[in-house]
């Protein structure tokens, strides 16, 4: 994968694995990032935090994720699908 | 019946973290939002539990609350128009008072186009939600005021944030956009957390490079920035390239009411197709006629903001010698991060013990989570009054 992570298939689980390193900085070491987990109650984080997460995706990925589609999502699944569809248009 | 809903269907389930946190900041004295209190008698003083208190933390930047020319136009607006127009700026709440006022604004800016709104906050929600559509892009500061993100929300176009005063950022996330479709860049004149200007220079370049327009909420900096009071965008040179700039009536005003101006004429066709401008009902005239004259005074009395600054000035040098960092350069606002949550509200508790009232600023109302004591300085402070606040600062434990 190059710099901006803009290769021709990027699958669900290498974008998760990257939400988890946008994650790292607001959580404690140890802790367990999985698909199902829920945003904001699993995951503890706050809504600021999100954005700052969604922010770092964006730059990463070299795409736009607006409000209107991040505020829908809930889960860390569903961070990675938003993403791979915005990759993909 | 409500009683019996099981706890997973309570409409007020939602409101239980809330519970939790009020109680944690109660927890150590008075209630810090929604203090109450017994009467304001002027800008700079009020009574809380029948104590006397000095206000530090009202945004009544100029002062005006109780200036004689505001008080008489007020009382006067009463007299001859009553006390609501009791009706849409379409319909029946037209007067002649809120034209007069929108002209002056035009003159004010010496732009073409100037609308006025019931409240700032919608101004705001009424001007951006009108200005982008559909198949539109909406890019705003990360750490936009509430009203911003409101407006967003109304709006039906794509909002992108980007990095807070980063210009750069703004230009990265300008250009991944689709060529369709018209942009507005949202961005304050001075931010009213942390006390920081933006550099407006760099972002009208960068906006109007991408094509972009310009909307620049002056909400804290019309009447204490530029040589004339215009503003942030003034005091930079370059209000006469800001595509839409809005502000409020409820701080150096010493009223409520909000305004938004523009270069362009066309800006006007909001009046007939904006919610927040149609469906509620006009400025009532005392609070119309109040902002008129605090804009009279805005234009005619420049050693309203010379008194700011010398306060200004005077209260961040003193803070900073008793050994506080304040957020931002000197300005009409200082806010003083404190090193957690707990600090802030005890600190808080002190200075109001202390006969002085300043803001607490506590997450997620802040940015970066910030726990914060904010000041507002007004140019009705005399400069003891501004000694009275350092050595209250500097008893703090
Ligand atoms: C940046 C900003 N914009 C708009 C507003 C809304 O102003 P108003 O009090 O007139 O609704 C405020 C005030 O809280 C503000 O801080």
């Amino acid at each position: 994968m190059d710099q901006t992570g803009k290769t021709a298939q990027i699958g669900q689980a290498q974008i998760v694995e990257r939400i988890r390193t946008a994650l790292a900085p607001f959580l404690p070491p140890d802790a367990v990032v999985t698909e199902d987990m829920k945003i904001g109650s699993d995951i503890e984080i706050d809504s600021v935090e999100v954005f700052d997460v969604v922010m770092e995706l964006e730059d990463y990925y070299d795409i736009s994720l607006p409000m209107e589609i991040t505020s829908d999502i809930q889960t860390i699944g569903d961070l990675a699908k938003a993403v791979e569809q915005q990759i993909n248009v | 019946m409500f009683d019996e809903l099981d706890k997973t269907r309570s409409i007020f389930r939602k409101f239980e973290p809330l519970a939790a946190r009020q109680s944690a900041v109660l927890s150590s004295g008075e209630q810090p939002f929604g203090l109450r209190f017994d009467d304001v008698q002027s800008a700079t003083h009020g009574r809380v539990n029948g104590r006397d208190i000095l206000l530090a933390g009202t945004n009544n930047y100029l002062g005006l609350t109780y200036s004689r020319p505001c008080l008489d136009a007020a009382h006067e607006a009463i007299d001859q128009h009553g006390t609501a127009t009791t009706g849409s700026r379409l319909a029946n709440g037209t007067y002649s008072i809120h034209e007069e006022l929108e002209q002056d604004l035009a003159d004010f800016f010496g732009l073409p186009s100037a609308v006025i709104f019931t409240t700032g906050y919608q101004a705001n929600l009424a001007a951006i939600s009108a200005l982008a559509g559909k198949g539109d892009h909406l890019l705003i500061d990360a750490d936009s005021h509430a009203c911003i993100y409101d407006a967003c929300r109304l709006s039906d176009a794509a909002t992108i944030r980007f990095r807070h005063n980063s210009p750069e950022d703004l230009e990265r996330r300008l250009s991944r956009l689709p060529s369709e479709g018209a942009r507005l860049v949202v961005v304050e004149g001075l931010y009213s957390m942390l006390g920081d200007v933006a550099p407006l220079a760099e972002f009208v370049e960068v906006a109007h490079r991408h094509d972009a327009y310009l909307y620049v909420d002056e909400a804290h900096s019309v009447g204490c920035y530029g040589e004339n009071g215009q503003g942030v965008a003034a005091a930079q040179g370059i209000l006469d390239k800001v595509d839409f700039l809005s502000g409020t009536f409820s701080k150096s005003f010493a009223s409520i009411g909000g305004f938004c101006v523009s270069r362009h004429a066309d800006f006007d066709f909001i009046r007939l197709m904006s919610r927040p401008y149609l469906f509620t009902a006009s400025g009532s005239p005392s609070n119309v006629a109040a902002a008129h004259a605090a804009l009279r005074q805005i234009r005619s009395e420049p050693e309203l903001r010379t008194s700011l600054w010398a306060r200004a000035n005077q209260l961040h040098e003193g803070l900073v010698r008793a050994g506080f960092e304040p957020a931002s350069a000197p300005g009409p606002v200082i806010a003083l991060p404190r090193p957690d949550q707990e600090t802030a509200v005890r600190q808080w508790n002190e200075l109001l013990e202390a006969g002085i009232y300043v803001n607490l600023a506590i997450p997620p109302a802040t940015p970066h989570a910030m726990s914060l004591l904010r000041l507002s300085v007004s140019a009705a402070h005399t400069s003891d009054d501004i000694d009275k606040i350092i050595n209250a600062f500097s008893r703090l434990r």
